[in-house]
């Protein structure tokens, strides 16, 4: 069977809403199965990648422990927007993990390379 | 191609900026539910010219969506904005995401 | 024809989605598409809740749900994780926890993520509302 590629798009920031959460449970559910799956963080999206978040349990999980933990699931590409970190004024040494950060035109061929697209 | 759905509010969420970003050569962008605001919102409109213009990204609105909310916009903007602005169905909707190769719903 | 799945990420009356995804629904249905099934998840498990009663000269999404899956064979399958996070639940989950009522019953059915992933396999295109 011709195994269909997902790329699931982050935009929301952590915390206020469970999107980056829902969205990670899905991308690990994908690569369990086989799927070829991309996570691209861009927009508010990237504020889950900063490192050293400390949420109170009744804020929400760290979800973004797992993140670490993504290559052992083959889950190795991770692509950040590079203005988007620009805009908020982070660096790549802000975040838990080594990404790759892209301008949007580089980025937005990546993202089209996708049978499918999901956004959280 | 990929089809980039907008459903909010040009006048709370700055949605149209973000689309415009992850927008390609020969993308598409559709408006729906309160996305339809735009039809009437001078700065969206200005900037789906522009991707029109650059990147050749056709831009559609849901009819219903936008009869559904009532005639509130100045007649000039409407008539101005429907030169590149198409108002479709439903069906073409369906239509529209089989014509793309995929959609992302902003 | 075409093979298309919806994913729907939003819980119904609050906010449009889940009524602008069975509209898409009929009028695919009405161009002779075949529509693989539809993923609730996130708020969009809200869909599956049985107990919702709105007012009589509203728009009953629930049952136009049921009706559609009866009608035309499409799964209406319902994240068991986000749904059990937002109690709905099944009458199994309800007698394992024992909970006295539940309110997913069928057609729509309690699945894992995996069920999303085969349905991204099997269809043309996936459309998130």
């Amino acid at each position: 069977m011709i195994t269909k590629s997902v790329g699931i798009i982050n935009s929301t920031a952590p915390y206020g809403v469970s999107n980056g959460q829902e969205s990670l449970d899905l991308a690990l559910a994908a690569a369990n199965f086989g799927q070829d799956v991309s996570l691209f963080f861009v927009d508010d999206g990237v504020f889950q990648l900063v490192k050293s978040q400390q949420p109170l349990p009744e804020q929400g999980k760290n979800y973004s422990k797992t993140f670490p933990a993504l290559t052992f699931y083959d889950i190795d590409d991770i692509y950040v927007c590079e203005q988007s970190l620009i805009d908020r004024q982070l660096t790549k040494s802000d975040l838990c993990i080594d990404v790759t950060s892209l301008p949007h035109d580089e980025l937005n061929v990546r993202i089209a390379l996708h049978d499918h697209l999901v956004r959280f | 191609m990929t089809l980039h759905i907008i459903s909010s509010s040009p006048y709370c969420a700055n949605v149209i900026d973000l689309v415009v970003n992850h927008c390609a050569q020969n993308d598409g962008i559709i408006l729906i539910q309160d996305g339809v605001y735009g039809v009437s919102h001078l700065p969206t409109l200005a900037k789906l010219d522009g991707m029109y213009k650059t990147k050749k990204v056709l831009c559609y609105a849901l009819e219903d969506d936008i009869t559904a909310r009532g005639s509130y916009s100045s007649k000039d903007i409407l008539d101005n904005s429907s030169r590149f602005i198409k108002r479709i169905n439903v069906e073409d909707f369906v239509t529209l995401t089989l014509s793309h190769s995929a959609s992302i719903s902003w | 024809m075409a093979t298309l799945s919806l994913l729907v990420t939003h819980a119904p009356f609050e906010q449009q989605y889940a009524f602008s995804a069975y509209r898409f629904v009929c009028a695919a249905l009405n161009l002779g598409h075949d529509i693989k099934g539809i993923f609730f998840y996130q708020g969009g498990v809200q869909n599956a809740n049985r107990f919702q009663s709105g007012h009589s000269d509203e728009f009953d999404l629930y049952t136009a749900w049921v009706a559609l899956s009866v009608q035309h064979s499409i799964p209406l399958n319902v994240c068991v994780t986000a749904a059990n996070r937002r109690g709905v639940i099944n009458e199994q989950d309800a007698t394992d926890n024992s909970q006295e009522g539940f309110n997913l019953a069928d057609p729509f059915i309690e699945v894992g993520l995996g069920e999303l992933v085969e349905l991204m396999q099997i269809s043309d295109r996936v459309i998130q509302f």
